[in-house]
């Protein structure tokens, strides 16, 4: 039963927190040159890493991000976001996994953010043939912001409802 | 915040099944892909286009379209300028400003870009949420991946509206006279009211006899009339742009 119970929480954690994700997406845009946006997802996306660990934010992640994109209007986009959001989520989660209060660890997995995010969307978006390298890069500047900004964001965030929320840990897997 | 892009109709392309649409969707997205001549990109991009306008009507496709044309300018303008590589069509003074290799490269982009999003719009427009969910799960979607899903869709027009909730609340705590809203602390507020969601809402599915039985069953979709003609047509009319491939 404890395990049953452990599904159905897991699936309730995972449906609201790609909930938040997409929420966070499509409450803010500034749209880009390229026919994308910049936005709050990666605030969201961060601190379901910082939370929840790498398995919850690689999949609330990509899957937040993919439905933002999906009913947004953006739907071309959807399957990089996916792939792009969660690898963010996945490597930042195992980087804080052991202490998500260590100061060095928080600036690797911010850097690593940044990195995934930016390239991912360069490479992926000139991989599928969705762009040229000469336009994809335009993103990047807006990308980095994004990514940098939502992974000390997600902090913030992650140490307020710490705050507010105590029993957070609990539903960590 | 609404989390569905449906738009009521009654268009041919919305009486079809749910799942030959899946199917079309799927067949045109990789058909783009596979356009080699000047006609097929031509055709990648006109044909859903086209089904997009006679299903939805001429304001809902044109929004659609007005949402990518920007691309689509900086695509033309930029693209031949940086890929001036073989042979020159257009020059001024000597300098190259579009080679038939530039022109290919960006015709290309447009094409994919445009087959992609005209079909998925086409899908999403055109069918409700739940139906499309339905439908991924008569392809064998896993039902824990379907029921999240479709949870998440539900959750999103909820923590929207309450965030608008929360922002409003948090603008009224402003000095008078400043505009806006503390961010903050309303997307730390709307974050903790999700999260407190999240034990009630599996003691929920617990209760509605979730995890009870060892595998749930695939719950039928009904044949509509004209169910096999739907499966035709939704494969022929994106297979048909392979013979000007």
């Amino acid at each position: 039963m404890a395990d049953r119970n452990r599904t159905a929480l897991r699936i309730s954690l995972v449906a609201i927190m790609a909930a938040v994700v997409a929420v966070f997406t499509m409450v803010i845009r500034i749209p880009s040159p390229i026919g994308g946006y910049i936005s709050l997802c990666d605030a969201a996306v961060s601190f379901a890493a910082y939370a929840f660990g790498p398995f919850t934010g690689l999949i609330a992640g990509g899957l937040g991000a993919a439905f933002a994109d999906l009913i947004g209007g953006f739907p071309q986009w959807a399957l990089i976001s996916f792939i792009v959001h969660g690898i963010e989520a996945l490597l930042m989660g195992l980087i804080v996994r052991k202490d998500s209060t260590s100061i060095p660890m928080l600036i690797i997995a911010a850097l690593i953010a940044v990195i995934v995010v930016s390239g991912g969307y360069l490479m992926l978006t000139t991989l599928f043939g969705l762009t040229v390298f000469s336009e994809a890069i335009l993103e990047v500047p807006g990308n980095i912001v994004q990514s940098a900004v939502g992974a000390v964001l997600g902090l913030v965030l992650y140490s307020g409802v710490r705050k507010a929320y105590r029993q957070l840990d609990d539903l960590r897997w | 915040m609404n989390a569905s892009s449906y738009i009521h109709g009654d268009s041919f392309y919305h009486r079809f099944d749910v799942r030959p649409k899946l199917i079309s969707t799927l067949l045109f997205a990789a058909i783009a892909f596979a356009m080699r001549s000047w006609a097929g990109l031509a055709a990648a991009f006109l044909l859903p286009l086209a089904l997009l306008f006679v299903a939805v009507g001429t304001r809902e496709a044109w929004r659609c379209l007005l949402r990518l044309l920007p691309l689509f300018a900086i695509l033309v303008l930029f693209t031949p300028l940086q890929e001036r590589g073989g042979t020159p069509l257009f020059e001024a003074g000597g300098f190259v400003i579009a080679t038939e290799e530039g022109i290919w490269t960006v015709a290309r982009i447009i094409s994919r870009l445009g087959a992609l999003s005209w079909a998925l719009m086409l899908l999403l427009l055109t069918a409700r949420n739940e139906e499309i969910i339905r439908g991924l799960r008569a392809f064998h979607m896993p039902y824990n991946a379907a029921l999240a899903a479709s949870m998440v869709l539900r959750f999103i027009p909820h923590l929207g509206l309450l965030f608008s909730e929360i922002r409003d609340s948090m603008s009224l705590r402003l000095d008078e006279g400043r505009r806006g809203y503390p961010m903050l602390p309303s997307i730390t507020a709307l974050t903790v009211a999700a999260i407190r969601m999240i034990p009630e809402t599996a003691a929920a599915l617990e209760e509605r006899g979730f995890g009870r039985m060892a595998k749930m069953p695939n719950e039928p979709i009904p044949r509509p009339r004209g169910y096999s003609l739907q499966w035709l047509l939704g494969a022929i009319i994106p297979l048909s742009l392979l013979i000007v491939r």
